[in-house]
């Protein structure tokens, strides 16, 4: 699975969207965002981040200002590396410059009153060679202060240009063109010097870019945390994973939209296998792949939509979610799948802490060898450094020691009366979580809400007819065999 | 593209000054492509500069599809301390001193747009901003920079510029390059000064209508009811009957009209759109709508400030441009000017 594939599975793509960074380098910036394996570094980055954090939560105003300016900010990249390689900048580029240190420069006064702000670069240098009038607006020429031949030029040329008679402009066509000739040369000359004043403060302008990237990601983040209701988790040594009111933020703002809201969840998962068991509708995939994405926001830096989370960092994070739309390749579902488990087996991760969450691993194939896969990797797992979460349909899955057994409570309690349409069904399900001793058989609900979305009664009777029969027989059989 | 400066009186500056002066953004618009849009800016330009009044002006880019360069720009002669809007490549070979205030947010097909404000006398190349929000935000840089009045030329018959909500007034070029006969050149400059001159609704239907939700709406005495299409494409005529008023706040099409047409309904159908700008029919659809009894009205109306005339035709050949003036000036209220030579008759 690749990066791109991973951040669209898990959602986290939407997390990105919906950041609402400003500059065109921070939009740029989140689109390749790095994930930490390393546990020091990534709370080191909380931390600090959490600081911003609060400082921009106690000042809004302060906040507002900033995104102002940050709106006004273009991206300068291009510039600035021209200058680092020596060349010459024209006066689109010199104004680039001059804008955005302008701007660059008021967001430092702005943010000089904290201290986790006092490394920004200085850059008051770099403005004074492009303001020599000193008026410190936005614009930029090739100012006459810049040269007393160059005002002299341009004096004689307006003397010039300003007699307008038929005899006049014909007659000082020529010395007018000299002079011109003469003011270009001379522009230039001076575009060269500004540009290698400039190039010794290339490294700070490099530097000022990357603060204001920062700067606008942080801010988003932080405006982002308040909009979904997202918290700082906590970095733990030991492999296991703890998740009060788990929610998916996706969701949750849909659900807001209809005036509802997303039922957290209280997970936890301990190393190595945990299997899920749940009706279907009963929201599996939809956990695991919560869990995926807080995993995957918690190791960018990011908070994580959950009330409370206490979480290993791993070195890999995958999630089956067993819908596969590539046909291009010719494989079927099922094949793809396999494919996939064996390039993330293969990697020898024995003792790579990885999380795995397989989203009914082999639920495209019959339930007999399916369940057989299942069982064996569940055995194969146990001996790796994992914290892997298997839900599924199959029985029996997991007799092992090391097993835990959760189970979606899903309808249970639910009475068939109970339950008339697919909308009381939604609101029927339960989705906290309930630990099982043992490995238990799938609940039994699929005609349940076969039913309640409208399948003919004719055919839900003859289903239940027909598990009547197969039942009496599985109890001859058995007798018969003892 | 015109006429040579010395052929020109100044009566023609000085009646297009009066024309123009209470507008603070004159957009000028042409009945087709080659008609002297931007003669017109020139005089505009020069009339700002005789007066000491300070202008933004721009020119609307070609989105692409013609490649813009040196060679196809037309240079437009200006006087110092005009604020201009132009692609980053075209300022890059402006030999004109100027300050640059802003660079586009936006980038177009061909690049970025420079907002500058000449220092010197000289000759600018301008093509600037293609869509409408483009256009706002150099209206908005122009303003910031303190432009007193803002000129927009327009290219081909786009009329992207000339949206009541950007431009207050608007100058029409049509000239023979339409047609060499007087009549057909008279008929082809109305129909569009019927577009740009719809009438708007009335002032109490006007504040009912201006804060509805995007979609189609049928209006009943008075009021509102939302058809539940989101644009007119969708709306059968089945559903229309005589006398109705419906309103789209998008655009209305050519399918639509003729939908209409073709229903042959007794006594006409009244169609609102935003302004004339949403309109999307040919002008012979308009007219047969019109002609049967259908009317259009518009919630912003537009000011439709001068007719200036080319009598240059397709072919070079000049034509009478004082019959021209005259045939038109019997058949609309608008004034009629003849940008290169003489005075309004």
């Amino acid at each position: 699975m690749n990066e791109q594939d991973r951040i669209k599975r898990t959602g986290f793509d939407y997390i990105i969207r919906e950041l609402g960074v400003i500059t065109p380098g921070a939009h740029q910036r989140v689109r390749k965002i790095s994930f930490y394996t390393d546990r020091q570094e990534l709370e080191s980055l909380l931390s600090e981040f959490s600081k911003k954090h609060d400082y921009f939560q106690a000042n809004p105003q302060l906040v507002k200002k900033l995104r102002e300016v940050l709106r006004d900010i273009r991206d300068i990249t291009r510039t600035c590396e021209l200058l680092t390689r020596g060349h010459t900048l024209d006066d689109i580029q010199l104004f680039e410059i001059k804008s955005f240190s302008l701007r660059f420069s008021d967001i430092r006064a702005m943010l000089s009153g904290s201290k986790l702000y006092d490394d920004l670069p200085d850059i008051e240098e770099v403005i004074r060679i492009l303001d020599p009038e000193e008026t410190r607006i936005s614009s930029f020429y090739i100012y006459d202060a810049y040269s007393d031949e160059l005002t002299e030029l341009r004096a004689s040329m307006r003397k010039l240009q300003r007699d307008v008679t038929e005899e006049a402009r014909i007659e000082n066509r020529h010395s007018l063109d000299e002079l011109q000739k003469g003011a270009e040369r001379l522009e230039s000359q001076i575009r060269k010097e500004l540009s290698r004043r400039l190039m010794w403060h290339a490294r700070e302008i490099g530097e000022a870019i990357e603060a204001t990237i920062c700067l606008d990601i942080d801010i988003a983040k932080s405006l982002q945390i308040e909009r979904f209701g997202l918290n700082r988790p906590v970095f733990v040594e030991e492999r296991a994973i703890e998740y009060l009111g788990l929610f998916n933020p996706e969701l949750d703002q849909e659900m807001r939209c209809s005036g509802k809201r997303f039922q957290p969840v209280d997970v936890s998962l301990t190393t190595p296998v945990t299997v899920l068991t749940g009706a279907n509708m009963s929201g599996k995939t939809v956990l695991l792949r919560t869990l995926a994405l807080s995993q995957i926001m918690a190791q960018a830096g990011f908070y994580v939509p959950a009330e409370s989370a206490s979480i290993p960092v791993f070195r890999k994070i995958f999630f089956f979610s067993g819908d596969y739309e590539d046909i291009g390749k010719g494989l079927s579902s099922f094949a793809h799948e396999m494919s996939e488990l064996a390039a993330v087996l293969r990697e020898r991760c024995l003792n790579t802490p990885m999380l795995l969450l397989l989203d009914e691993l082999a639920r495209n194939t019959n339930p007999h060898e399916g369940t057989a896969i299942v069982n064996a990797l569940v055995k194969y797992l146990s001996k790796m450094d994992v914290v892997a979460f298997i839900s599924t349909h199959y029985d029996n899955i997991g007799d092992f020691d090391k097993t835990r057994f959760l189970r979606i409570r899903g309808l249970s309690g639910c009475s068939i009366e109970e339950v008339i349409s697919a909308d009381s069904l939604i609101n029927s399900i339960d989705h906290r979580l309930v630990e099982l001793p043992n490995p238990a058989a799938s609940p039994r609900e699929a005609l349940l809400i076969a039913r309640a979305v409208g399948v003919p009664d004719e055919v839900i009777s003859g289903a239940e007819q027909y598990m009547k029969i197969v039942k009496g027989e599985t109890e001859h059989d058995k007798q018969t065999e003892s | 593209m015109c006429c040579s400066e010395r052929n020109e009186l100044p009566g023609s500056l000085k009646s297009l000054h009066e024309l123009t002066r209470r507008f603070s953004t004159v957009a000028i618009i042409g009945t087709k492509k080659a008609t002297g849009k931007t003669e017109v800016l020139r005089k505009l330009i020069r009339i700002a500069c005789d007066k000491g009044r300070r202008i933004g002006v721009t020119s609307l880019g070609t989105e692409g599809e013609q490649q813009e360069s040196t060679a196809t720009s037309q240079r437009i002669a200006v006087c110092e301390g005009v604020l201009f809007a132009t692609l980053e490549g075209l300022f890059r070979s402006t030999k004109i001193l100027s300050e640059l205030l802003h660079l586009s947010s936006f980038s177009t097909a061909i690049g970025k747009i420079v907002v500058a404000r000449t220092l010197a006398s000289g000759e600018l190349m301008l093509s600037g901003p293609v869509s409408s929000s483009q256009i706002r935000e150099v209206v908005k840089v122009f303003r910031e920079a303190g432009a007193e009045q803002i000129l927009l030329d327009g290219y081909a018959a786009r009329t992207t510029h000339a949206v009541p909500s950007i431009a207050d007034g608007i100058i029409l070029a049509t000239g023979a390059v339409l047609s060499d006969r007087i009549e057909e050149f008279v008929e082809g400059t109305l129909d569009v000064i019927r577009l740009v001159s719809l009438q708007e609704v009335h002032a109490s239907l006007k504040q009912n209508l201006v804060n509805l939700e995007q979609g189609v709406w049928v209006i009943d005495k008075g009021r509102a009811t939302k058809t539940g299409k989101k644009t007119i494409l969708s709306l059968s005529a089945d559903y229309l009957e005589e006398g109705d008023i419906i309103y789209s706040t998008g655009a209305v099409g050519e399918s639509f009209v003729k939908s209409i047409l073709d229903k042959d309904l007794q006594s006409g159908l009244t169609i609102i759109v935003k302004d004339f700008t949403r309109l999307f029919i040919s002008f012979g659809t308009l007219r047969s709508f019109l002609e049967r009894g259908g009317s259009i009205q518009v919630i912003d109306k537009a000011t439709l400030a001068a007719v200036a005339v080319n009598p240059v035709s397709g072919t070079g050949k000049v034509a009478d441009s004082r019959a021209f003036i005259e045939a038109l000036s019997a058949r609309t209220d608008i004034p009629v000017i003849d940008v290169c030579m003489e005075n309004r008759p």
